[in-house]
């Protein structure tokens, strides 16, 4: 439309500032990663801190609590798919319904950890009463695959809303003549949704994965804040192992060789991102 | 009624019931005397009164100074660049798209960096590195999300304005943002709900504890009581301030919701 500085002006602030902030520290945390740390003071190690990492036993039970966080997926799809349809359709109710959808995924992730923290402890709760009503003795606080399946549960229950309204977005963009047409064919809602909403939307629900995939990885907030890795070390994902190097014991260096096994894959989602990108376009 | 509708309307019922029964459930949290309390009828607000007159206070307050601050420098950042994206043609635009990819950073990885970065900036254990660092993960999603509503503003006003002399930087002013009024103050709203929600910043650049975010006090109340006694229907209470300016802003506006899940 224009052609003068105007745009370049209005862009420089932010690209500068997005520049330092999130993408130079990227550069300097793989540098970071051949070096040990003794307070401000850093030392030439090479790749002492892959090793270490490689040879922790307790860095690949990290590794797999972090593949089975990655869990989370599947039903999210299936049940999103199913509330993007209940979005996309016309019933009485659906603006509330609407309005209530995003609250899961909106919330600060402390505050929701809190409600299912609160819901399965065994002093008092939801889970005391069933328990007494079944004789069970379920107890996430101290069983920790119980605590990753609570883990899992909170984070299904926050990344549904995402993907129902990432869908909705996505089943709204298709024509309504294919609908519509596709009816008078007489075919019915599964194959409607086989044939048509599925293939047609196939893109956006792969990277709207892509998105949870990155986001349940680099997820510490909502897993520490629900059992805080515990117990014993049972939901102590790759993220949380991060944090508690980094950030408590001033292990910089082998926080940031860490970093790099989180980084490394959704590099790789980022491409398959920007492939499908251009897909819809 | 058609059998597909009946279908859908138990799927709405339970999605219904799922999705708001924890908030029931912390609200009477957050309003039960104690632990033992919960299953009776008795209602008090004494945690509220607790919070807002006590050392919890000033965590708000720090939360509210990183949410406000975090949240101005990024709706200007986005403004500017929202704006050049969306309505001008310019070598080098293809970084629109780049900004969406940054998305794809895990927070969490970049953090470790960013610590030595707060540490020579002099920053570090201040609310200003949680300013910083706030803004700067929020500014390319609110950029894209800018450009999306100055979008739907029709340009020939700002065309008429130009070719009358008026500066950008007018235009912008005096047209784009009392068009775009009700989706700017959507996209600042979000922006603050996103930097108050968030605590994995504090957790690592900030761990002075009279500098504590709400949310950072919340952590600390979890982890003194995990037995059981007032820490528990206190940190209730908190997690309800911190979920209240979600559910505000999303039950106003509610119909730009749909924006941030387009991805065109």
């Amino acid at each position: 439309m224009k052609q003068d500085k105007t745009p370049y002006l209005f862009l420089f602030p932010s690209v500068i500032f997005v520049f330092i902030i999130l993408l130079s520290p990227g550069i300097y945390g793989l540098w970071q990663s051949f070096y040990e740390s003794y307070k401000a003071e850093y030392k030439f190690v090479g790749i002492k801190n892959y090793e270490a990492l490689i040879k922790d036993e307790r860095f690949f039970t990290n590794i797999r609590l972090s593949l089975t966080y990655l869990l989370v997926i599947p039903p999210s799809i299936a049940l999103g798919y199913l509330i993007a349809i209940l979005l996309t359709s016309n019933l009485k109710g659906i603006r509330f319904f609407k309005t209530i959808v995003i609250l899961p995924f909106a919330s600060a992730s402390i505050a929701t950890a809190y409600m299912f923290r609160s819901i399965v402890n065994p002093v008092f709760g939801p889970l005391t009463i069933f328990n007494d009503i079944t004789g069970l003795s379920i107890n996430p606080f101290s069983d920790a695959n119980l605590a990753m399946i609570v883990v899992i549960l909170h984070s299904i229950w926050r990344s549904v809303p995402f993907y129902a309204l990432f869908l909705a977005a996505a089943i709204e963009s298709i024509p309504s003549q294919i609908f519509e047409q596709s009816k008078i064919d007489g075919a019915g809602a599964w194959s409607r949704f086989k044939n048509i909403t599925l293939p047609l939307t196939l893109p956006h629900m792969l990277i709207a994965t892509l998105m949870v995939m990155t986001w349940t990885l680099g997820d510490m907030e909502a897993s520490y804040s629900l059992f805080f890795g515990g117990p014993g070390r049972g939901t102590e994902v790759v993220a949380i192992r991060l944090a508690r190097e980094a950030f408590f014991y001033g292990n910089i260096g082998l926080g940031s060789a860490i970093a790099v096994f989180l980084i490394i894959p959704c590099m790789i989602f980022l491409v398959i991102y920007l492939r499908l990108l251009r897909r819809i376009e | 009624m058609k059998k597909s509708e009946v279908f859908l309307y138990i799927i709405m019922i339970i999605s219904t019931i799922v999705i708001i029964a924890p908030f029931l459930w912390l609200v009477k949290l957050s309003l039960s005397p104690d632990i033992r309390s919960v299953f009776r009828s008795e209602i008090i607000f004494d945690h509220y009164i607790y919070i807002f007159s006590g050392v919890p206070l000033i965590w708000i307050k720090n939360s509210l100074i990183v949410a406000f601050g975090g949240t101005l420098i990024v709706f200007l950042l986005s403004l500017f660049g929202g704006y050049a994206l969306e309505r001008y043609e310019f070598k080098g635009k293809g970084v629109g798209g780049f900004y969406m990819a940054l998305t794809f950073i895990p927070t969490i990885a970049i953090l470790v960096p960013l610590l030595g970065y707060m540490v020579m900036l002099k920053l570090y254990n201040t609310l200003y590195a949680l300013i910083i660092v706030s803004a700067a993960f929020n500014t390319p999603f609110s950029t894209w999300l800018m450009k999306s509503v100055i979008h739907t503003m029709p340009r020939e006003i700002e065309e008429a304005a130009m070719l009358d002399g008026c500066s950008p930087f007018k235009v912008l002013y005096k047209f784009v943002i009392p068009t775009c009024a009700s989706g700017m103050a959507f996209i600042f709203t979000y922006i603050f709900i996103m930097i108050w929600n968030s605590y994995a910043f504090a957790f690592a650049l900030v761990p002075d504890p009279d500098l504590k975010i709400l949310p950072m006090g919340l952590l600390g109340t979890m982890e003194g009581d995990p037995r059981g006694g007032i820490a528990w229907t206190q940190g209730a209470a908190m997690g309800i301030i911190m979920v209240l300016p979600t559910i505000i802003v999303f039950s106003i506006a509610q119909k730009w919701v749909g924006r941030i899940f387009k991805i065109k």
